[in-house]
């Protein structure tokens, strides 16, 4: 289990930084990678921190890059939906979901009646 | 809609719902608590916090699978879209009740800071021998995943994080349900000594892939009925008659290889538009013509019919098609025209 303490470790640095440039970004950053942010409340700009300090490396790129926002109409949109629709409304797929359910369920436990 | 961002655009609908959803939440809690206590006295009595832990645990897996229901319903029966319009914010709330249930379940058993609380749930609170299910895992998976979805569920990162990426992120829910199914199946479940629990999962289960299926059926209908009378490409196809279009509604067709496409009839006009909503891929085609514009059902985003922009001062746009009323049909060019391009509507009556 040692390997454990490192890796919440290089989490919880990952997050002290994406806490620090979320402050940073929140404070000057926002509105100059999406005009529609200039002069936005604070309480929006409260709302987007954590998702500033968790998607950091995505919002660094674009604002030393000075990237303009995605294009609102994008394509690939429609596929995805599809995708998940099709996915979505198998009758294979949650047939299969509840099958391996049923056998997590017969593997984990003791029978029913007797004491955990 | 993109003009300016706040942190909520409150209106009277949206805080209706947020109070009912509060106020259903902290009810559910308190009663979990105190039929717990009446259901279980001393010796064999759970404690509060035990009680706690398991009213939040339980609220957020009863409110997640109203979030993955919402979505079928609302395709199933129109009714259902009031629910729809303001699911983020339920999605949200999922998340708080699992981050507050994860907070006091590892400060309860990690002792309160005895231990790295994280650390210590992580490694199975010095228990971890095999044949043990790491139940705890599968909770934080869950968790993490609801995090990046609670966190990026402002317009904002819609905007910024391009439609599709956000989309992806967003179907990482059903990533989430796996992995809380798993969490409460090797956790809560493997200690219950009745049946009924389980099957009370069970059913969960059973009716969020009944639903899916259901709108997915409802779904495919629509398409294979409109795609079965048609040619690869031909220049102008015979869509379907005028009186098909309920009077501010739409008829949704569906070519073979091709996205689908929303055809309005708003008074004696005729419009044709993509049915993928800009904004998280919403079917327009399931919305009706409200204050003169596409209203689409999930979010209320809207265009004008007859060239896919969002009224002022808002920037959206959608793909417009060519159609023109022949006889009582309505011909469509299925040649998707740049978003924004504007189409004059065909006029019914007039050829």
């Amino acid at each position: 289990m040692s390997v454990l303490p490192l890796i919440l470790s290089m989490v919880g640095c990952y997050l002290a930084i994406g806490a620090v440039f979320a402050l940073a970004f929140v404070t000057v950053g926002v509105q100059r990678i999406d005009r529609a942010a200039a002069g936005s409340p604070w309480s929006f700009r409260l709302l987007i921190l954590p998702g500033a300090a968790a998607l950091w490396p995505v919002l660094l790129v674009r604002w030393v890059r000075g990237l303009p926002p995605p294009a609102p109409a994008d394509p690939r949109l429609a596929r995805i939906e599809r995708t998940r629709s099709v996915l979505m409304g198998s009758g294979a797929y949650w047939a299969f979901v509840l099958l391996v359910w049923f056998v997590l369920v017969a593997l984990s436990r003791p029978p029913w009646g007797a004491s955990p | 809609m993109s003009a300016s961002y706040t942190w909520v655009h409150w209106n009277r609908h949206k805080k209706v719902y947020d109070g009912a959803l509060v106020g259903a939440v902290a009810l559910y809690i308190a009663t979990f608590v105190v039929v717990g206590k009446v259901a279980f006295p001393p010796p064999g009595n759970l404690s509060d916090e035990v009680l706690i832990v398991r009213g939040l645990g339980t609220a957020a897996f009863v409110l997640l699978h109203m979030v993955l229901c919402i979505g079928p319903l609302a395709r199933l029966d129109r009714r259902f879209a009031a629910l729809l319009y303001n699911r983020r914010h339920m999605g949200v709330t999922v998340f708080c009740l699992g981050l507050a249930h994860a907070a006091v379940s590892i400060g309860y058993y990690g002792g309160f800071g005895v231990r790295n609380p994280l650390l210590a749930m992580l490694s199975g609170y010095g228990s971890l021998v095999p044949g043990e299910w790491p139940f705890e895992w599968f909770g934080l998976m869950g968790l993490v995943i609801l995090f990046l979805m609670a966190a990026t569920s402002h317009d904002f990162w819609l905007a910024n994080l391009s439609a599709a990426s956000w989309k992806r992120l967003h179907l990482l829910v059903y990533f989430a349900y796996a992995a809380l199914v798993m969490h409460v199946t090797l956790g809560f479940l493997r200690d219950q000594s009745t049946i009924v629990p389980t099957l009370l999962v069970g059913a969960g289960i059973a009716l969020v892939a009944s639903l899916h299926i259901a709108a997915s059926v409802m779904e495919r209908r629509i398409a294979t009925s409109q795609a079965a009378s048609r040619e690869p490409h031909p220049q102008w196809i015979d869509a379907c008659a005028v009186d098909d279009i309920p009077e501010s509604r739409a008829r949704v067709v569906c070519l073979k290889g091709s996205e689908r496409i929303a055809i309005f009839r708003n008074g004696g006009s005729i419009s044709a538009v993509t049915n993928v909503c800009a904004h998280q891929g919403g079917p327009l085609g399931e919305g009706k013509i409200v204050d003169g514009c596409i209203t689409c059902p999930w979010h209320g985003y809207q265009y004008r019919a007859e060239d896919g922009c969002s009224p002022p001062p808002f920037t959206e746009k959608i793909h417009t098609y060519q159609v023109r009323v022949q006889g009582s049909r309505v011909m469509l060019n299925p040649e998707a025209l740049a978003p924004g391009t504007r189409v004059e509507p065909a006029r019914v009556g007039e050829e």
